[in-house]
Parts: C-alpha cells; sequence; structure tokens
C-alpha cells in the first residue's frame, strides 16, 4: 500500500533516543535505521484510524525498543537449525529496525476523548480517573500514555473487557488480548525456551518486534500497544505458571529488559506496554502480581445509567443487525425494567434472543422476557 | 545552418567529429584489421611497410575509440557503485551479500577501484535515485523533504562507509591510510 508520509525522520523527527550507532559502519548503520523507521512509519500510517480516534500516528515520535547486539563470530550452538533461525530473526530485526512510534500522545483532545468514556461507561468512574491521572501526567513530560497497569474488578458481566477495548480504541492503539483463563503456560506472553523444538516468541515480542497484527486488527507498529489479560484471575494454578513472565513486564525498572524466552540472545524495551486486567476474584491472584497494578474495583452501573446503556445496547443491536427500520427506536420501559435486573452481558443475550424472536414470528414488537436467561442463575438440578 | 540536436538519445553522448566523414563504422572496421598488422614480424622487422602501416593508422578514430572506451569504463563504474551501494543501504541480510558483491567487483580488474573512486560523486546521485525508487515500490512513497533527507544522506557516504577496514586497506592503502588523494577524488 503506497502511503505518503507526511513529514518523517530525517528532519530530527524527535527520536526520543538516538541510536548509539555501531562503530565501524556508524554512517550506513544511521541511514540504514531511517529506512526502517519509514517502513514503520509507513505501515502505521496505511492502517486505517478508527473514526474516534484522537491520537495521530503521523506526528508522533518514535522511541527504540531494543538494542541488536552484535552476532557472535563463533557460535557456541552446534544445532545448525538455531543458527539459521537466529538469522532469519536478525534479518527481521535489521529490516524492521529498532524504532517504534509512540502511539496516544497526550494532548487535551485525547483526555476529552478519554472522558466520554463517564458516559458510555458510568460504572469505571475510578478507572477512567487513573487514566486521565496518567494522561495529564504524561502531557507534563509531553510523552505519550505508557505503562498503564490497571486490574479492573468486577462481577461478571459489569463490562470489563468492553471498557479496556473501548479505551484501546479511543487511544487507537493496536490491542491484543489475552485469554488468561485457557492458558497453560506463560509462554504465550513470554515465549518458549530455546530446547524446544517448536519454540516460539511470546505475544509481546510479536507485537513488538514483528509488529503482527492485534486481536482487534492493527498493526503493532507502536512501543506502546495496549495488552488486555482478561479473566488474570483464572489463570491455571495446577502447572506452568501463565503469570510468569508478568512478574518482569509489569515492573518498569525490569521491563526495560525484557527477555523473550525463544529470542533470549535480544533485551527488548517493553516498559511502555499498556496492561490492563480483568478479574473477578483478585485474591487469587499472587500477592507479587497484584501489587504491581492499580487495583480499581467495578460494580454495577446506577438504575439510570443502566438504563441508558441498555437503550444504547439495544441500539448497538438494531444497527448491527440493520433493523432500526423495523423496529421501534427506543425500548419501551418494561423491557428497560426487565433487562437491568440482570447484567450488562445478560441484558445483551435477552435482547438478542428477542429480537431474534420477534423477527421469526416476522412481528415488530419486542418481548424481553427472563425465560432466556443464562442457564447458570437458573436453579437446576441440587439446590 | 545549425544542426539539431537529440539530447535525450545515447547518440548525443558518443557524437565526435571523427565519426561524422564517410562509413565510421567501416573505417572502424579497417583500422581493427590493420592494427593487427603490428603483430606480424613481417611488418615489424622492415622499415618501409612498418612505415607504411604506421601511415595508415588513423589516429583520431584511435583517440575517439580510446575516449569511448573510457566513458564506457567510467559510465559503468557510475551504474554499477550506485547499484552495489543502494543494495549495500537497503541489505537486511545477515550475511551481507551486498558486501560481497562490492568486493567481488573491485576485484574484477585493477581500474575498478580507482574508478569508483573517481566517479565516486555521480554515482551517490544515482543510487540515492535507486533507494528512493526501491522504497516507493515497496509502498514508502517519501514526501519531498524525507526525499532530500535520504538524498542527502547518501550523497555523504564514502566507501569507507561501506567496505569494511579489511577491504579499503586491499583496494584503496592510500585512502586507509589516511591520505585524502587529489581533490577531484573521493570515496575514502
Amino acid at each position: 500500500m503506497s502511503t505518503r508520509i507526511a513529514k518523517a525522520l530525517s528532519t530530527g523527527r524527535r527520536h526520543r533516543e538516538v541510536a548509539p550507532a555501531k562503530a565501524s559502519e556508524p554512517r550506513l548503520d544511521a541511514l540504514r535505521e531511517q529506512i526502517a523507521a519509514l517502513r514503520i512509519l509507513t505501515e502505521a500510517a496505511g492502517v486505517p484510524e478508527s473514526p474516534d480516534a484522537t491520537a495521530r500516528r503521523s506526528d508522533a515520535p518514535m522511541v527504540r525498543v531494543f538494542q541488536l547486539p552484535r552476532a557472535s563470530s563463533d557460535s557456541l550452538s552446534a544445532d545448525r537449525d538455531a543458527q539459521k533461525r537466529e538469522e532469519r530473526i536478525r534479518a527481521l530485526l535489521n529490516e524492521r529496525g529498532a524504532l517504534r512510534v509512540l502511539g496516544a500522545l497526550a494532548h487535551p483532545e485525547l483526555a476529552d476523548a478519554i472522558s466520554g468514556l463517564y458516559r458510555s461507561h458510568p460504572n469505571f468512574k475510578p478507572a477512567i480517573d487513573y487514566v486521565i491521572g496518567e494522561e495529564m501526567l504524561a502531557r507534563q513530560k509531553e510523552d505519550a500514555l505508557c505503562g498503564l497497569r490497571l486490574l479492573l474488578v468486577g462481577g461478571p458481566g459489569v463490562g470489563k473487557t468492553d471498557f479496556a477495548l473501548s479505551l484501546a480504541k479511543l487511544l487507537d492503539l493496536p490491542c491484543h488480548v489475552i485469554s488468561m483463563s485457557s492458558a497453560q503456560s506463560s509462554s504465550g506472553l513470554g515465549g518458549s525456551e530455546v530446547h524446544w523444538g517448536n519454540t516460539k516468541p511470546g505475544a509481546v515480542f510479536e507485537c513488538l518486534i514483528q509488529g503482527n497484527v492485534g486481536n482487534v486488527g492493527k498493526v503493532a507498529n507502536v512501543a506502546n500497544p495496549i495488552f488486555i489479560l482478561d479473566e488474570v484471575d483464572k489463570a491455571a494454578d495446577n502447572w506452568g505458571d501463565p503469570l510468569g513472565a508478568l512478574y518482569q513486564l509489569l515492573e518498569p525498572k525490569t521491563a526495560t529488559t525484557f527477555v523473550d524466552k525463544s529470542v533470549p540472545w535480544l533485551a527488548i524495551d517493553a516498559s511502555r506496554l499498556n496492561w490492563i486486567a480483568t478479574a473477578n476474584q483478585p485474591e487469587r491472584l499472587h500477592e507479587a502480581i497484584r501489587s504491581r497494578f492499580v487495583e480499581i474495583l467495578v460494580g454495577a452501573p446506577p438504575e439510570d445509567n443502566l438504563r441508558t446503556l441498555v437503550q444504547g445496547l439495544y441500539s448497538s443491536l438494531l444497527e448491527e443487525f440493520g433493523l432500526e427500520e423495523r423496529f421501534p427506536a427506543r425500548l419501551s420501559r418494561s423491557a428497560e425494567t426487565v433487562l437491568i435486573s440482570w447484567s450488562i452481558r445478560d441484558a445483551k443475550r435477552l435482547l438478542r434472543a428477542a429480537l431474534g424472536h420477534a423477527l421469526r414470528n416476522g412481528t415488530n414488537e419486542l418481548v424481553v422476557t427472563a425465560d432466556a436467561a443464562p442457564a447458570s442463575d437458573r436453579r437446576i438440578g441440587f439446590v | 545552418m545549425a544542426r539539431k540536436k537529440n539530447p535525450s538519445l545515447r547518440q548525443e553522448a558518443f557524437s565526435h567529429p571523427c565519426l561524422e566523414d564517410g562509413d565510421a563504422t567501416e573505417r572502424i572496421h579497417q583500422q581493427w584489421v590493420g592494427l593487427y598488422q603490428f603483430t606480424s614480424p613481417a611488418i615489424l622487422d622492415e622499415p618501409e611497410k612498418l612505415k607504411q602501416a604506421v601511415s595508415e593508422l588513423d589516429l583520431d578514430l584511435m583517440r575517439c575509440s580510446l575516449t569511448m572506451l573510457r566513458r564506457h569504463l567510467e559510465e559503468a563504474a557510475i551504474r554499477d557503485c550506485a547499484l552495489l551501494t543502494a543494495e549495500r543501504v537497503l541489505d537486511t541480510s545477515v550475511g551481507q551479500e551486498s558486501l560481497e558483491r562490492w568486493e567481488r567487483w573491485l576485484m574484477a580488474a585493477p581500474c575498478w577501484p580507482r574508478l569508483a573512486q573517481e566517479n565516486w560523486y555521480q554515482s551517490l546521485g544515482k543510487s540515492a535515485e535507486i533507494v528512493v525508487n526501491a522504497l516507493a515500490d515497496s509502498g514508502i512513497v517519501l514526501d519531498d523533504s524525507t526525499r532530500g533527507d535520504i538524498e542527502r544522506e547518501i550523497g555523504m557516504l564514502q566507501l569507507s562507509d561501506l567496505l569494511t577496514k579489511e577491504l579499503m586497506e586491499r583496494f584503496f592503502p592510500r585512502k586507509a591510510a589516511g591520505d585524502e588523494g587529489t581533490s577531484g577524488q573521493a570515496g575514502g
């Protein structure tokens, strides 16, 4: 994809850290790094901006995320496959360079956009306060929103994951959602050991170095993408330690030299990553992990807000299925009353069921009943 | 009447007064054949025949031919150095194959290192063009300012930025030793 880059590097594009060039070929190395950074900028600029995004990538500065060590001339590894693999990785590092765009630059417009979450996610006020506070601090340093460590604690269906995704969208940052409930080891985040034949880098390396697409479809060319650790309290604890890599990644100082187990010769600066974790039972987390987060308790929204949220859910469902013409623009008060007694997740499920039912019966009358309530809440079996 | 020129065509670059008389290709052929006389002892040992053979030499055509050979060599050096420099700039491989290509090129004949030096700045201009076009082909279209910056950076490259110290010492011993050489030459 051809992309015109408005203002690129060499005019002193605001590199936060100037590359200490190699001794032998400094001019050539600097030129190559500049070209690699142009490649990264082009990729970043080529990704369609989300409509409500406020962070403008093209104006963003770039920061270094790794320092490539010199290849050892006489590798101790006798394994030719391992050497070839290292060569491939080094070629990738040369091609993509060490500079990444810094997304979500702190700016009053960004704070305004984040404030919009007070309306859409009223029960997340303390979390929004925290993020805006961080934005203010970043603004003081003319920096970007980096290093968020947010643990959202609350019952099922209060909208924790939705809030995290909405925030990522507002910040226009690549977002990687990792379901910790199905994670069995920390290899998903921190890579697997090189002694495994199928060793593979983890999500942090893939995102920061390879620029792989995050789950929300953006190319991750930024130094501060968002990682959402969903259901972090449900990580398997019978064997392995899915959270093992987090001890280093969540500590700002140690995160600057994070080493993926699959690429042990390369230290990555992962200190700018933003982390949002969700949990129902934070007490199940190890204290060392828990203390690294800013923990925020999220409750159900108040009734007035719930009614607004339910109407919002209804409108978005109508829009999603192109049913705006067929069904009334607003839910009836009685339907609202039924829905607000459930969690947001359940309310969405009930609304979908009601819409499906109405379509099946060829009617435009929406009947929301608790009959379609989730199985978990029905009292079945031994009580 | 002044003769109209066709500056965009190759003919213009190789025009010379001595080519404008008669059938130049036939004359070139005759000279080429005639030069073989000088390898024959029968000619070399007989002053009269040698005098006759020398008198048949078309010195203007000879000078023109050598000038053109020189021009060809220079053009080849400019083109090849531009390409090799661009390859070097864009090379992301671990083995740095572009360095080996430079080495093989310099090794081909003793004239090439000197030609590279003498035509260095011209080759850099073309090299910048190749790099910018290669970037455009891979989707990186630069605005004027960035393009200018890249061209300037490439324009500042020296041979010592592209070659290892060992290669510099081998092919450009005076440059490697710190001798800057004549002002018209560059690359060290």
